[in-house]
């Protein structure tokens, strides 16, 4: 029982504060574009939940959590873990934040100070703990063992395009048209995108794909083509605006996108502007 | 990210490194490295501009978890490990890769051959509208030209390029298998790069260090060289 307490309290406590949190897990795989970069602008999902790990009240319960293997007297800090958990879970869903929020912040300082003094100690079990994990797997003890090749080909299939996990979908179809990327300025002369700008047109194109996927997802329902086309072009210019190497001495950027099709041995390229702004 | 961020996390990986080399603690450097990995690839692709780092960032945490298996002593042999657990990551992305083609397109990747031309004239486009040469413009012209005028030679060489990556799990069977296997995989690669312009120093980099292992073929070489010599 001793053995599986600390697991049992990490499971026990972390009820609340998942179920808390979920929404945020939701609000991020449903997110809307525009409102998902207003909250967390160029982030991706590991920096997310490294946001999450690093929240008040998942650190310290996570502190709580470590110090429960250094101490014989596991049941305070049970308790105090299941309390966080459950104190968190009450001022994020409430509106009055007044004095739970003093609170709340003295339980966590009271339990990171703890965690400061028994650093080394913590670490310690940290380790511990992670050796125990290890010897639980016994797949893992045979030589030539096939884990990593089947749990990656496995989780990259279940879960979305983030970093590490990647299906590696380059070229898997040949499409009868191809989009590239280019910029023109006012008198439709093309410059090379290096000359001013950091990305290139390859960049270009992976960004356009990257939001043609959120745009027309099911769940952000009904939008324009002409919207998409004209919140694309945006984009497109911004990330070239954000990444400049010199200021464009032009008096307009033109973003251009050419289709290029091949029908009956024949190629037809047609080219239209997403996006065209007179360079200040 | 703000200058100073950047040279601190420069000056943590080069500190990093050299306890990697050294061998100091490797379990928990590598595991360090796959987390910064993880996360500066991340920044990066949060702009939309995806990578395709990942392989880069596994190689990272195969190592480390051949480490840590041989501090609990456990799975054998640790030389034999932290280069059989890294050439798992990279046969998984291969597979991957087949996998997605037979989703995405069936037969038809290889029936839908000749319009792979189109993708050839994207690429060196691509190359063109960012650099201005037009001589990228002409040259993705003539290797489309190549591929529509041998429909069956393209068709075979995608049929093969397929094959090679769905039995990447060549990789994982030894150490002889898994250089010849890289060499083919290698030339996959040069072949894509002449005709698409397009190279996976991500992918391919790994795969050259882990499955070919050039420095220790020249090791082999100049070993054999020297008992010839004495």
């Amino acid at each position: 029982m001793k053995r599986v307490l600390p697991y049992v309290i990490l499971l026990f406590a972390l009820v609340p504060i998942v179920f808390n949190q979920y929404h945020w897990i939701s609000f991020y795989f449903e997110r809307d574009l525009e409102a998902y970069r207003a909250w967390f602008p160029n982030l991706y999902l590991p920096l997310f939940l490294l946001i999450k790990f690093f929240y008040p009240g998942i650190l310290g319960y996570w502190s709580a959590w470590l110090l429960s293997f250094t101490t014989s007297k596991r049941w305070p800090v049970a308790v105090i873990a299941i309390a966080q958990g459950f104190l968190v879970y009450y001022i994020e869903s409430s509106q009055d934040r007044g004095l739970m929020w003093v609170s709340y912040d003295l339980v966590v300082l009271l339990v990171l100070t703890a965690a400061i003094i028994k650093g080394r100690d913590i670490y310690y079990y940290a380790q511990v703990a992670w050796t125990r994990l290890l010897r639980m797997a016994p797949w893992l003890s045979r030589g030539y063992t096939y884990f990593i090749f089947c749990s990656y080909i496995v989780l990259s299939l279940l879960l979305p395009e983030v970093q590490p996990f990647s299906r590696y979908p380059m070229y898997s179809q040949f499409p009868d048209n191809a989009e590239t990327f280019l910029i023109r300025d006012g008198h439709g002369h093309m410059i090379p995108t290096h000359r001013y700008f950091a990305p290139g047109a390859a960049d270009l194109s992976h960004l356009y794909y990257h939001l043609m996927a959120d745009y027309t997802r099911p769940s952000a329902g009904f939008i324009s083509q002409s919207s998409i086309d004209s919140a694309v072009g945006i984009a497109l210019y911004r990330l070239l605006m954000a990444n400049q190497k010199v200021h464009p001495d032009l008096d307009t950027i033109c973003v251009n996108m050419q289709v290029i099709r091949l029908s009956k041995g024949q190629y037809s390229i047609n080219e239209t502007t997403l996006y065209k702004q007179s360079v200040e | 990210m703000l200058l100073p961020v950047r040279i601190a996390i420069a000056v943590g990986l080069f500190v990093l490194l050299v306890l990697y080399v050294l061998e100091i603690r490797v379990a928990l450097v590598t595991f360090i490295i796959f987390i910064l990995s993880v996360f500066i690839f991340s920044i990066g692709e949060s702009n939309g501009v995806m990578g395709r780092n990942g392989l880069m960032s596994l190689t990272w945490i195969a190592q480390s978890l051949a480490y840590s298996l041989h501090t609990v002593g456990r799975a054998g042999d640790l030389r034999r490990n932290r280069f059989q657990f890294p050439l798992q990551a990279m046969a998984a992305v291969y597979t991957l890769a087949a996998i997605s083609k037979l989703i995405a397109s069936p037969i038809h990747w290889i029936s839908d051959a000749p319009y792979l031309a189109l993708q050839i004239i994207k690429s060196f486009d691509f190359a063109y509208y960012t650099t201005g040469d037009p001589s990228l413009h002409t040259a993705g012209i003539d290797r489309a030209y190549l591929i529509t005028a041998h429909p069956y030679l393209t068709r075979i060489l995608l049929a093969a390029s397929f094959l090679l990556e769905i039995c990447s799990f060549v990789l994982m069977t030894g150490r002889r298998p898994a250089i010849v296997y890289g060499l083919l995989l290698l030339s996959m690669h040069i072949g894509i790069s002449y005709f698409m312009d397009i190279f996976f120093p991500n992918i391919s980099v790994p795969m050259i260090t882990f499955a070919i292992n050039p420095l220790y073929i020249i090791y082999i070489l100049v070993a054999a060289l020297r008992r010839e010599v004495a």
